[in-house]
């Protein structure tokens, strides 16, 4: 929606933003991935964002609290009219899921994993495929080597089938790029599917 | 007003309110060209939530615009989704 633009008034209408969210452990190098390929260097906000408290019950009402948390992002403009966001989960990474501003209108998540603490993504993988958005988990290779196979992370994530795995190197642009294109990809067959 | 929604000066803006704070004048100043709501804040070291009140009375007055970038459909648009493919392909 566009506010106080006067009919009179022509204005080229400003790109289209599509949003990424980036999302794992501490320090798993989510920074260093949007770093890789954003057009700025990482700039970090300060958002108030509506936090669920833990240790309710499902059935009861959850309290909701305001706080505030520090988030990355990055931006890449893709030609004339299209730009990307990417969004990296904030603060607290373990209670990164319960931030629902940052997700809202996502094309999708990226779930970077380091494969030496693989149980703090969880909570990433476990929220993107509750809340039903196309993810891609990415294994960062963090002195360039593959320790892992990619079929051990998913056996270890118990991750469906359907959610491509991807080694990444979050500091290689090229890297970086392939692993948004696999996410978006993802999102794209899906969007397809939920067309026809 | 997302986070990645974009402001951008109104092409002939409106007097400047004489309440506004000297914030506002370098929001003004920072959307001369369009920036998200995230970046400006990033910028001014301003929590979101305080730029979203300044910027909320700059549209009020007629200096800024703001678009909202309905993200929730475009996020599953399929021409969109095709464009941003391409888009990080040729980078």
């Amino acid at each position: 929606m566009a506010y106080a633009l006067s009919d009179h008034v022509r204005v080229t209408a400003p790109p289209v933003a599509m949003k990424i969210v980036v999302a794992g452990g501490f320090a798993v190098g989510k920074t260093t991935f949007i770093g890789s390929i954003s057009e700025i260097e990482p700039l970090r906000t300060e958002a108030e964002m509506t936090v669920e408290s833990l240790g309710v019950d499902r059935g009861g009402q959850p309290g909701k609290t305001g706080t505030t948390v520090a988030m990355d992002f990055g931006r890449i403009t893709l030609g004339a009219d299209m730009v990307l966001y990417l969004f990296g989960t904030p603060g607290q990474d373990r209670f990164w899921f319960l931030w629902d501003e940052l997700v809202r209108g996502a094309v999708g998540g990226v779930v970077l994993v380091d494969t030496r603490r693989v149980a703090e993504c969880f909570a990433a993988v476990d929220y993107f495929e509750a809340l039903g958005i196309p993810f891609v988990v990415a294994v960062n290779l963090f002195d360039g080597l593959a320790t892992h196979h990619p079929r051990a992370v998913r056996e270890a994530l118990a991750v469906p089938a359907n959610v491509p795995i991807v080694l990444c190197d979050a500091r290689r642009k090229s890297h970086v790029q392939e692993t948004l294109a696999l996410l978006v990809e993802s999102a794209l067959r899906r969007a397809q599917k939920a067309a026809v | 007003m997302a986070l990645e929604a974009s402001v951008r000066r109104m092409p002939e803006p409106a007097a400047f309110p004489a309440s506004a704070p000297p914030e506002s004048h370098r929001i003004v100043d920072l959307c001369v060209s369009a920036m998200s709501l995230a970046e400006v804040s990033a910028r001014m070291l301003l929590p979101v939530g305080v730029v979203r009140v300044l910027v909320g009375d700059l549209v009020t007055a007629g200096v800024v615009w703001v678009d909202d970038p309905h993200s929730v459909e475009h996020a599953t648009d399929v021409r969109l989704l095709e464009r941003l493919l391409d888009g990080i392909r040729a980078l």
